[in-house]
Formats: structure tokens, C-alpha cells, sequence
């Protein structure tokens, strides 16, 4: 397969609003909310949270991707989707409050933001929504990477969830988490290449306890990395109970 | 057809359950006959509509399986019982670890969280075993097709609403032609569950009545379940998926381009990817939701992609078995493939009286057609739109 290069970097978590903040490890508590300007007013205003953080990661990544908004693939990768906002139709149902909005249901599918962005951007592209489990990262890499295989120049990948709520929580008091790869056929400007996408023995993500067992951590090492300047062969699953090899890829460096 | 198109890649076996029948020989047998199957929902639901119901009791999953035990894994796991040979015999061919998996779901097992969350409502704790991830989630999904096939390949799920199991048939194209994989088990399931049958109500877009595709007296969505899955391989003999095409709206959350710009253009990507012409179209599965909206626009915009040289046959089958969501893009390329192999096409049920806006020919009974390529739409939430071309056997 073709090398596929690193051009874009996006980060969100409560605290830290870019990816050289989180790895410098210099939280802003002033950073809330995140900002989704790319939303227009009266998507903001309906967008989810999830939403609003896959959004501003996205942004993130292809403001330095160079890339066509209007036709890049998009691909985007969460385990729980709109979980929170099922959680709060349940409660509704449950109250006897009965009929639905139609923004909290269309607003339940796991392709929310994918909807929002394009709406946003203009996007017609073929944007895919992956969701699992510990293969989730894999699967997200390996859709983005058979779009620029094709014929895709440049692509996109967002890693969004937030933690499960009461009263399905794993991780009560964890952050949202979301990060974004900006890739590409292309070699200018990237500060990295990555290479060989494969299964192999290496022992994968370790999860934060900030992030209690979110899948899309799975990507953080490889964001740590490219920042950092840490070549090497990197693990996409975060660890379970699965034996056997897991999903990694090289990462090389380049002179920018 | 062109030398691009013979390539495509064949689809060795496949397999439905539905509300039509929990076989793909039942499925078929009333397909062929018109018999639709739409029954009031079963979950108690205060709302007045029918729907496409998998009404028989399906085998739970193995003691070693059970903590994925769903009715959406009991869909999977029946519908994976008839092509288990061929299975066996890709996986012997190829080797387990080139075999993916790709699965479109839009709601998963949501039904059962829905009632975890009741019992916890009323007991302050959740269902002995429950466990949000592994029995409600999509990962239980996925963990589930690994389980049953020992299929060691990459392994996704994808969520695009209404047109993640169409969208699974793309990505599993994409697969082979980069060379990831030499087969890919690709499908989709979906269960009905509250949240879907009070949200398209909320929408104003659930029929009381059997949805009528296509039909001047249509009254809008009837929702239906089931999983269906097909064995694209790198060779062998079968009907062929010849292309697949995708594209997004960017237009509204629930409301398609009422011009169908986005719809045409997956139409367009896909005939395009499969090296055919539109003239060569001889059939379209149509997304057909039989609602006034939909089923204007995508007229529109089937009209427009295949031009006035074409007449091709047109049907919507979700007025036998409803709209069955996450997994209505697998069960409806179960149907073409059907027609592909055996040359015949249902009728679209419920489509009499025609809607003379519709322009298109669209037989209400089965017809004997020497179908060799055919089109099938899926669009979604959010703007989502794929279209399958997929070729008769050679």
C-alpha cells in the first residue's frame, strides 16, 4: 500500500483545545466547551456534544491539510456514538413525555456529526461512520487508507466518544476524548508518514485513567508521537481481553 | 457490458431473515408470490403502524456466547447458519486472517438497553449480565460475526443510519481492490426497538397503514428488521458486485435534496465504478420508504441519472418487509441478487395505484425479466446516500 502522510492534527479534551497542549501537558482550565465554529449558529445550537467536539477536531486537522472541503472523505470513528442523547430519549420515553423532538432523534443516529460537518462544509463526499470496539482506531485508519488508495488525495480521520452515562457508566467523572488525523498521498508539508498497517506482537494502549476505557483512545500514542517526534511501530487497540496480535503501524518522521 | 465491468467481484453465497420468513428460500418463496409480511409492532408501543416483524423464535446464542445474546446476534447468528459451508470454504481457501468482516447496523442491539434501562428504572439495577458493551453495542456486534465464523480479517461496523449495510458493501469493495483482504462477509442487522418507532414518528413519517411505495395513496414508512449477509470474494462464480457509489447531501439532517443532487450522485459514482452504462440498467431496487418526500426525489433523480433512453423495471420491496433501516441495504441486495441468478423481479406491493409524478415502470406483481444489471439506492440520516451496481452471473 502506498505510504499515507500525516498533514493535520486535531485534539480535544476538556483543558487542553489543540494536540501540542495535551502532549506539552499544559491544561487551560478556560477550556470548556469546544468551539465548532464551523458549525453556523443554528447548527451549534442543536449539535450535540459529541458532536461539537468530533467537529472541532475535524477543524482542527484540515486547517493545515490544504485540502478540497467540499470532497474529502471524512471518516469518522466512535464506539458509543450519541450515547448521552439516547440516555436523555430513554429518560423522555420514560416520563411519559412520550413524543420525541425530531432533533433529539435524528440527533441519535452514530453518522450525527458526520451530518452536521457536511452540512457545514458543503461536503458531498462518501463519509463513513465506523463504530466497535478495540478495533474501532484499526478500522477507522484502514477505511481512510483505502480512500487514498482509490482515488482519494487526501482523507480524514476523527476519533470521537464520550463516556458512557448513568446508569450504563464504566468510567463515572472520565472526559470526552476527541482527535483527528489529517492524511494524505501527498508529501508536502507532512511531518510524517506512516507506513505498513499490519497486525503484529506489540503491547497496545495502555488506557488513561482520564479517559477511563474509551476506544478512540486507542489513537492517542500515534497523535503523542508525531507530535512528540517518536518514530517507531505504533499500536492502534488499546489493551482487552483479545489475545494475539493487534493492529499497529510504522510511523516515520519527516523534515518539514 | 464492458471489459471493467466483468471484473467486479462475485458474491458466492448469501442469506436473509426477515419478517418474511427466518430462511432465505421462505424469503423469497413470498417475495415471489407478493405476499408482504407487516404486522402491529410487538413492543407495546403506543403508536398505531405496522411493521416488518421477525416473528418466530430464534435459537439463543451458545452458552459461551450468551453475554452477546440480542435479538439483533439471534438474526445474525440464524441468517449465518445457511451460508456456514460456504464460509467454511472461503476461510479453508483464503485463510481466516484474509477474510474481513463488514457489517452496517443503525441501532444494534438498542432494544435491550432500552429494557436495561427500564429495569433499572424500576429496580435500581440493571439485568443480571447485562453489559452495555458486549450485548448492546456494535462492538457486541462485531465480537458476535467473529464468534460464530472464525474469520480472523479485519473486522467493522459501520453506522451510517439507513445506509450503513449499503455502505459496508462499499467499504468491503474497497478492501478487496486495495488488496487488505480476498473475501469479506458483508451485511446488516437491525431490531425493532422504541426510540426508532417513536422518532419516525416524531417525524411525521410512520404509516398506520402497509406502506405503499411508489403509490399516488401513500401515507409514508413502515419500519421492519431482520440481517442479511453476502460472501464477496476475490474469484469464484455468483452474481458480481460491479460498483458501488456514495455521497453526502450537505443539505439537512432528515430531509433529503428535494432536487435528489445527493441521490443521483451515488447513482451516478456507482454506475461510473461498475464500467456500465446507464442504458444497461435493467433493474433499481429503489430506497422506496413510501413517503410523499422520498419517493418524489428519488424518482426524480433516478430519472435524471438514467435518462429517457432507459426504461428500467423499478421496484421498492419495503412494502413486504418495511424499512428495515441499518439492514436494509443487505436485505435488498439479497433480493437483487435473487433476481440476478434466477431472472425474475418482484412487484412493488403496494404501488397501485402508480403516483403518475413517478414517471418510472414499476410492476405492482412479479415479472420474468433476463435482468443483467441492476442498481440498488439506500439513503440516510444525515444526508447519506449509497447505490450498488451489481451484474448477473457471467
Amino acid at each position: 500500500m502506498k505510504p499515507v502522510y500525516v498533514r493535520g492534527l486535531g485534539f480535544w479534551t476538556p483543558g487542553f483545545a489543540s494536540p501540542e497542549a495535551w502532549c506539552r501537558g499544559e491544561p487551560d482550565p478556560s477550556v470548556d466547551v469546544p468551539d465548532a465554529a464551523l458549525l453556523s449558529g443554528p447548527l451549534r445550537r442543536r449539535a450535540t456534544g459529541l458532536t461539537r467536539v468530533a467537529v472541532e477536531v475535524l477543524q482542527q486537522a484540515i486547517r493545515t491539510l490544504d485540502c478540497d472541503v467540499a470532497t474529502i472523505p471524512i471518516i469518522w470513528a466512535t464506539a458509543h456514538g450519541e450515547h448521552t442523547n439516547a440516555i436523555k430519549i430513554l429518560g423522555m420515553m420514560r416520563s411519559g413525555e412520550g413524543k420525541l423532538s425530531p432533533t433529539h432523534f435524528h440527533n441519535s443516529v452514530h453518522n450525527t456529526a458526520s451530518g452536521y460537518a457536511s452540512i457545514a462544509l458543503g461536503n458531498c463526499s462518501p463519509s463513513t461512520t465506523v463504530t466497535g470496539g478495540v478495533e474501532l482506531v484499526a478500522s477507522s485508519f484502514l477505511e481512510a487508507v483505502c480512500h487514498l488508495e482509490a482515488a482519494a488525495e487526501d482523507a480524514v480521520v476523527v476519533l470521537a466518544d464520550e463516556p458512557l452515562q448513568p446508569p450504563f457508566h464504566y468510567s463515572e467523572g472520565a472526559s470526552p476524548l476527541a482527535l483527528a488525523f489529517g492524511l494524505s498521498s501527498r508529501s508536502e508539508g507532512a511531518g510524517a508518514v506512516l507506513t505498513d498497517f499490519r497486525r503484529d506482537v506489540i503491547a497496545p494502549v495502555k488506557p488513561r485513567d482520564r479517559f477511563g476505557p474509551l476506544y478512540v483512545g486507542g489513537g492517542l500514542p500515534l497523535l503523542e508521537r508525531i507530535v512528540l517526534r517518536r518514530p517507531g511501530t505504533v499500536a492502534l487497540e488499546v489493551a482487552s481481553e483479545r489475545a494475539g496480535p493487534i493492529h499497529c503501524v510504522d510511523l516515520e518522521l519527516l523534515e518539514t | 457490458m464492458s471489459d471493467r465491468a466483468r471484473r467486479g467481484y462475485p458474491v458466492t453465497a448469501w442469506s436473509t431473515v426477515n419478517s418474511l420468513g427466518t430462511s432465505t428460500a421462505e424469503v423469497i418463496s413470498s417475495l415471489r408470490r407478493g405476499r408482504a409480511s407487516l404486522m402491529p409492532p410487538p413492543l407495546g408501543a403506543p403508536i398505531e403502524t405496522v411493521c416488518g416483524v421477525v416473528d418466530s423464535d430464534l435459537p439463543a446464542l451458545p452458552k459461551e456466547l450468551e453475554r452477546f445474546d440480542s435479538r439483533n446476534s439471534r438474526f445474525v447468528q440464524q441468517a449465518l447458519v445457511e451460508i456456514s459451508t460456504a464460509l467454511d470454504a472461503a476461510r479453508e481457501r483464503w485463510g481466516a486472517a484474509r477474510v474481513g468482516i463488514c457489517v452496517g447496523s443503525s441501532t444494534a442491539a438498542m432494544d435491550k438497553i432500552e429494557n436495561a434501562y427500564n429495569i433499572h428504572a424500576e429496580t435500581g439495577s440493571l439485568p443480571s449480565g447485562f453489559d452495555v458493551f458486549l450485548s448492546g453495542s456494535f462492538d457486541g456486534l462485531v465480537q458476535t460475526l467473529r464468534a460464530l465464523t472464525g474469520l480472523e480479517g479485519p473486522a467493522t461496523a459501520i453506522s451510517n443510519a439507513c445506509a450503513s449495510s449499503g455502505k459496508a458493501f462499499a467499504s468491503a469493495r474497497r478492501w478487496l481492490d486495495a488488496g487488505v483482504v480476498d473475501a469479506v462477509l458483508v451485511g446488516g442487522a437491525d431490531s425493532l426497538c422504541q426510540i426508532t418507532l417513536r422518532g419516525f414518528r416524531s417525524l411525521g413519517l410512520l404509516s398506520g397503514e402497509p406502506t405503499r411505495p411508489f403509490s399516488s395513496q401513500r401515507r409514508g414508512i413502515n419500519i421492519g428488521e431482520g440481517a442479511a449477509f453476502a460472501l464477496l470474494e476475490r474469484s469464484g462464480e455468483g452474481p458480481r458486485l460491479l460498483g458501488a457509489g456514495e455521497s453526502g447531501d450537505a443539505h439537512h439532517m432528515t430531509t433529503p435534496d428535494p432536487d435528489g443532487r445527493g441521490a443521483q450522485r451515488s447513482m451516478e459514482a456507482a454506475i461510473s465504478d461498475a464500467g456500465v452504462s446507464a442504458i444497461e440498467i435493467d433493474y433499481v431496487n429503489a430506497h422506496g420508504t413510501g413517503t410523499a418526500f422520498n419517493d418524489a426525489m428519488e424518482a426524480r433523480a433516478i430519472r435524471a441519472t438514467l435518462g429517457a433512453q432507459a426504461d428500467p423495471i423499478v421496484v421498492s420491496t419495503k412494502g413486504y418487509v418495511g424499512h428495515t433501516l441499518g439492514a436494509a441495504g443487505a436485505i435488498e441486495a439479497v433480493f437483487v441478487l435473487e433476481s440476478l441468478q434466477n431472472g425474475w423481479v418482484p412487484g412493488s406491493v403496494g404501488a397501485d395505484p402508480l403516483d403518475p409524478e413517478i414517471g418510472l415502470n414499476v410492476p405492482t406483481t412479479a415479472v420474468d425479466a433476463d435482468i443483467r444489471v441492476a442498481l440498488s439506492n439506500s439513503f440516510a440520516f444525515g444526508g447519506s446516500n449509497v447505490s450498488l451496481v451489481f451484474g448477473a452471473p457471467e
